[in-house]
């Protein structure tokens, strides 16, 4: 194996062989939610609504870090601009939350341009630096005292919950829950189709050598990369507002510097650059902070923060990684003892 | 209540080097990925230890430099702001000896700039790397505690400060320290401009102020004020 290819996550290489079971997978995975009011209660419906929802963010994140390799730790502000977007427009201005999930979309990925475009001069850890600034600066933006009229300062914002449109005949919940797998599907599988292809290739080339694939391989890379800036972006301001339906509520203090490393280390932890490293590690973040808070209530942050050192330590290349390096193991134990 | 830190921060640089070589020399300058999230693991596991420890209220933090004013040619000052003015000067004027005139100073920019050369001319490069760490909490460890009287004490304080560090180097230009501390000086002065100038709006958006510079910044001039121009050649 060159070196080249180690720089390469083990698991985005995995990824051209079993491309003929995906679609099918894919419409397995909605069937599979889509039964789910049927099997879970009301409660765990309303964890694997919030699930999603992490997977949703974990993965836009997935695709600009692990995909065209630039980190952000302000995924959080573009999360609580979505949150905001559509707390307004369907709480205060009384819009649709279908069309206030649009503009949810349109205005964190506008915010995502504002930002990726200054920021994208930047590589590396500065690029993390920047988006760093944006996601501390947030919160302080959301309670100034101009904005109040429509942010509610450090009140927040109370919200209903939406109503089943066309004479749906569910409970709100129900609808909530439908509303959210299917428009986490939907975006999943854009995502996914977006790093396949030509666009994800160009990506992938600029990750790995941007000299390489502007000057040989014909790449605009900084427009692709404000390009998938802005995309993810997008798609983040959705998982945002998502969360905002389903907690019912917004405020400053939900969108701390936290949320964005929250979702830096599901991505990391996971696995860079592949669906199963996103799943992996939005059910990390999701799990892992209850099950110590279990057994240790006051240094919840220490343990977390050990583990994800551990994970690191052992693990550089996700849970993902490892899977897929004690997947090869076996096959080579099994080829050999042949 | 004594200050909980005044002990601990000594103590920062000391744990520091061992940090150094059981976590940071695994991923340091191979993955940026890696390396940001390990420090992050451990910015959240550090805060909330102190948090666990002593609580998450903001404390006053007494200064240890005594509260009368000081009269000069007269105005009157905070004694802390002069004397902690002071103590950061003396302290750069010290780093910048050490780095430019001393033998070690010499071989930790070399370990930094080329580390394969410098292995090759003897230098113990993880040593230097290690050391440089340990430096860099060194004066860390003092600004935190020069700052503590002003911010006061709470697990996260520093997270601003942060913002406006990474804002001054980026205004300095990202290799500049030199340009750094002047950008550094310059974004305290607009933004006491800003908040006098703006009342009422100013205080609440110190930080968002912070993050207009670095984005008009990046727009205007990429490589900082006292910065070179890179020309990249394809």
């Amino acid at each position: 194996m060159s070196e080249q290819d180690q720089a390469i996550p083990a698991a985005s290489k995995a990824r051209g062989g079993d491309r003929r079971g995906h679609g099918l997978l894919w419409g397995l995975a909605l069937a599979g939610l889509c039964a789910m009011p049927a099997l879970l209660s009301g409660y765990e419906l309303f964890q694997l609504a919030n699930l999603l929802v992490v997977l949703l963010a974990v993965h836009a994140l997935n695709i600009l870090a692990g995909t065209s390799g630039q980190i952000s730790l302000g995924n959080g502000a573009f999360f609580a601009i979505g949150a905001y977007t559509y707390a307004i427009l369907f709480q205060t201005v009384g819009a649709n939350h279908l069309l206030a999930l649009v503009a949810a979309l349109v205005l964190s990925g506008g915010a995502g341009l504002c930002i990726g475009f200054p920021s994208l001069r930047l590589e590396g850890k500065y690029l993390a630096l920047a988006t760093y600034a944006v996601a501390v600066a947030t919160p302080q933006l959301l309670r100034f005292s101009g904005l109040e009229p429509l942010t509610h300062g450090s009140e927040g914002i109370l919200l209903d919950l939406p109503e089943p449109p066309l004479g749906l005949d569910m409970s709100s919940s129900t609808y909530l829950f439908y509303l959210v797998a299917v428009v986490t599907v939907a975006l999943l599988w854009l995502g996914n189709n977006l790093t396949r292809g030509n666009f994800g290739r160009a990506l992938i080339g600029l990750r790995d050598n941007s000299l390489a694939a502007m000057s040989t391989g014909g790449i605009d890379v900084a427009t692709k990369k404000v390009q998938v800036f802005v995309v993810t972006a997008g798609i983040t301001g959705v998982a945002g507002a998502l969360s905002a339906m389903l907690t019912q509520f917004v405020s400053p203090d939900n969108f701390s510097i936290f949320v964005s490393i929250t979702f830096l280390v599901a991505v990391v932890i996971g696995g860079l650059g592949a669906m199963l490293g996103s799943v992996i590690g939005a059910l990390f973040v999701h799990f892992v902070p209850d099950m110590i808070d279990q057994f240790s209530h006051t240094a919840t942050g220490v343990v977390f923060g050990g583990v994800v050192i551990l994970c690191m330590v052992f693990a550089p290349e996700g849970i993902a990684g490892l899977l897929h390096k004690l997947r090869q193991a076996a096959a080579g134990l099994l080829g050999s003892s042949k | 209540m004594r200050r909980p830190t005044s002990w601990v921060s000594p103590a920062a640089p000391a744990c520091r080097q061992p940090s150094w070589r059981v976590l940071i020399s695994r991923f340091y300058g191979r993955n940026h990925m890696i390396e940001v999230i390990v420090l992050m693991g451990c910015l959240v596991a550090l805060q909330s230890a102190a948090g666990a420890i002593w609580g998450y209220n903001i404390r006053a933090f007494p200064s240890p430099f005594g509260t009368a004013p000081l009269e000069i040619a007269g105005y009157s000052f905070r004694r802390h702001d002069l004397v902690s003015l002071g103590i950061m000067l003396t302290m750069l004027a010290v780093v910048f000896a050490f780095f430019r005139f001393t033998i070690v100073g010499l071989a930790m920019r070399a370990s930094a700039l080329n580390p394969a050369s410098s292995r090759l001319c003897g230098v113990p490069v993880s040593w230097m790397l290690a050391s440089g760490w340990g430096l860099a909490s060194v004066v860390s460890a003092v600004s935190a505690m020069m700052v503590a009287p002003i911010l006061f004490l709470d697990p996260t304080m520093m997270s601003s400060v942060l913002l406006y560090a990474f804002a001054a180097s980026l205004l300095g230009g990202v290799t500049n320290p030199v340009g750094a501390v002047v950008a550094g000086f310059l974004i305290g002065v607009i933004e006491s401009a800003f908040v006098a100038l703006v009342p009422g709006l100013g205080n609440e958006l110190k930080l968002t102020l912070v993050l207009f510079l670095i984005i008009v910044m990046l727009l205007v001039r990429p490589q900082g004020l006292f910065g070179e121009k890179k020309v990249g050649r394809v």
